[in-house]
């Protein structure tokens, strides 16, 4: 039940995506009316972020200066316009993984009784307000963190030239190296990471929630990182028809080409929207939910007998 | 149909909860009928509940997860259905509750009052009538004897756990009764209070003077 097998992952996709498909209009719903609320959030935030910088004295100068700086990038000051980049980020993240959390508390509903409605996603969202805020901060820096950590360290072990070296050296040697090296982490990380959002919505706290979802994925590594690579796996296969259609020049002149490639991307990104991206977090919220079913006794359940009449009356 | 089972757990027979926040939690009327009506009997998934109470999964869910993260449910075990649902099997964790009485007071204020001056009068349908101005030495000697009742009740008197989970509910509740009682009638304080509380029920019967 546990094991993963090319049919039990098989299976899970199956049935994440019929029951994305059977909710859909619920899931539809739902992230309209999350997106509109995300999007106010991080208004709200970037309000919070920018307008004591404007207000303050000399404030715009300095933000124009530092704005100015991204555009000078050099190696000398990368790692610090990184850091306050990562830092500025950390809040603007929060709204939107509060938002692919509340979908995940449809999809528990989904997975534990068969049903949900849209305006479910908006209860979750308010009671999981902080607890998933948290949540999203702490796969930010999970994912991101480290590769900060080596950024810095570099920059200190080495100076400020490795990151010339790394990031703009000759693309035949740093380059790839760099990118495969990122690959493998994002991969790793995000896999790790994959029960928090369902352990949250489980009741978990943010710090055991990362536990668990960790612990998981070490535990049943075959499992979660079975499912969670057959979803990129189907992500790039949707994706990668974009790019190779996006070559530069390569379709120049035919227009009908063209066309089908916007055609084609219109309707991807409704599918990613729409049932890629709840069917994942149906997928993912079942995987957890069967790996958490202890399992240390399997006997069968035994039907509690009928109740009878009784003979001594209450107390 | 697959499934696994969660550890054994052992549901008591009966809990006295004297836990104000814990009290609270159960006097919201949805969460009170999830827990009284359904899970002190039987387990069930959050679908059943949602079917048997009316209410969209969703929120019973929230229900599920407020009184599981209290201690008041656990999940019993979990089945993988034929059409892909992971429904988990929630039970409360005794097969009855009392609310402390002192706590209860305290926790909803002027209710619980109402509720036993309520009691008290209505006694008058079996024909004891408390004068208003007795109503509170009624109040006294019934919460006494309640508040004394629920500390020999919450006692764990079953020797042998595995032996009860055995028998049927309807033996299981008749024989936990008789022990309860037996418990009860055991107790020298809880005779007195009762001694008490029933010769104030006599002398306020009808045709019975009383000062």
């Amino acid at each position: 039940m546990k094991n993963a097998s090319f049919q039990t992952i098989l299976d899970d996709l199956k049935i994440s995506i019929r029951f994305a498909l059977k909710n859909v209009i619920s899931y539809v719903l739902a992230i309209i009316g999350v997106v509109i609320v995300t999007v106010l959030l991080i208004a709200l935030v970037a309000a919070f972020v920018f307008v004591p910088i404007f207000l303050s004295p000399q404030g715009f100068q300095v933000f124009t200066a530092w704005a100015d700086s991204l555009a000078e990038w050099n190696a000398a000051s990368g790692a610090t316009i990184a850091t306050g980049i990562f830092l500025i980020a950390l809040p603007f993240v929060a709204p939107f993984f509060v938002a692919i959390g509340a979908l995940f508390g449809m999809s528990r509903e989904i997975v534990e009784s068969e049903g949900t409605s849209a305006e479910g996603v908006f209860t979750w969202y308010k009671k999981k307000f902080f607890s998933l805020a948290g949540g999203g901060i702490m796969l930010f820096l999970f994912i991101l963190g480290p590769i900060m950590l080596v950024i810095l360290a570099s920059v200190a072990l080495f100076g400020d030239q490795i990151l010339n070296i790394a990031f703009f050296g000759p693309s035949s040697t740093m380059n790839p190296f760099i990118s495969a090296l990122g690959m493998i982490w994002l991969l790793l990380s995000t896999g790790m990471m994959t029960m928090l959002f369902p352990a949250i919505i489980d009741g978990y706290s943010v710090i055991d929630a990362t536990k668990k979802s960790v612990r998981m994925s070490i535990q049943y590594f075959d499992r979660v990182f079975g499912v969670w690579l057959s979803y990129i796996i189907i992500l790039t296969a949707l994706i990668l028809p974009l790019f190779i259609m996006a070559i530069p020049g390569l379709w120049i002149g035919f227009n009908a080409i063209m066309i089908s490639i916007a055609i084609y991307a219109v309707i991807m990104g409704f599918f990613l929207a729409l049932i890629f991206l709840p069917g994942m977090s149906i997928g993912l919220t079942r995987v957890y939910m069967i790996l958490t079913a202890d399992d240390e006794d399997f006997t069968p359940s035994e039907d509690e007998d009928e109740s009878g009449p009784s003979f001594i009356g209450g107390l | 149909m697959s499934g696994s089972r969660k550890r054994k757990r052992h549901i008591s027979d009966m809990e006295v909860i004297e836990d104000k926040k814990l009290i609270k939690l159960l006097m919201e009327p949805t969460r009170a009928k999830i827990m009284f009506d359904y899970l002190v009997k039987d387990s069930m998934t959050v679908k059943q509940l949602s079917e048997v109470t009316g209410k969209n999964p969703g929120t019973i869910l929230h229900h599920i997860q407020k009184l599981k993260e209290a201690g008041l449910v656990f999940e019993e075990r979990t089945e993988q259905t034929q059409t892909g649902i992971v429904q988990r099997y929630y039970r409360a964790s005794a097969r009855e509750y009392r609310m402390g009485i002192s706590e209860m007071v305290q926790a909803t204020g002027d209710d619980t009052t109402k509720r036993l001056r309520s009691i008290i009068s209505s006694l008058s349908v079996y024909g004891i009538d408390v004068p208003e101005h007795q109503i509170d030495e009624a109040m006294e000697l019934l919460t006494a004897l309640i508040h004394r009742e629920n500390e020999i009740s919450s006692r764990n008197l079953v020797v042998n756990e595995e032996a009860l989970d055995e028998l049927s509910s309807s033996v299981r509740g008749d024989a936990s009764r008789i022990m309860r009682r037996f418990a009860l009638e055991e107790d020298s304080q809880y005779r007195d209070l009762r001694t008490n509380w029933h010769a104030f029920l006599r002398s306020h019967r009808k045709g019975v003077r009383n000062e």
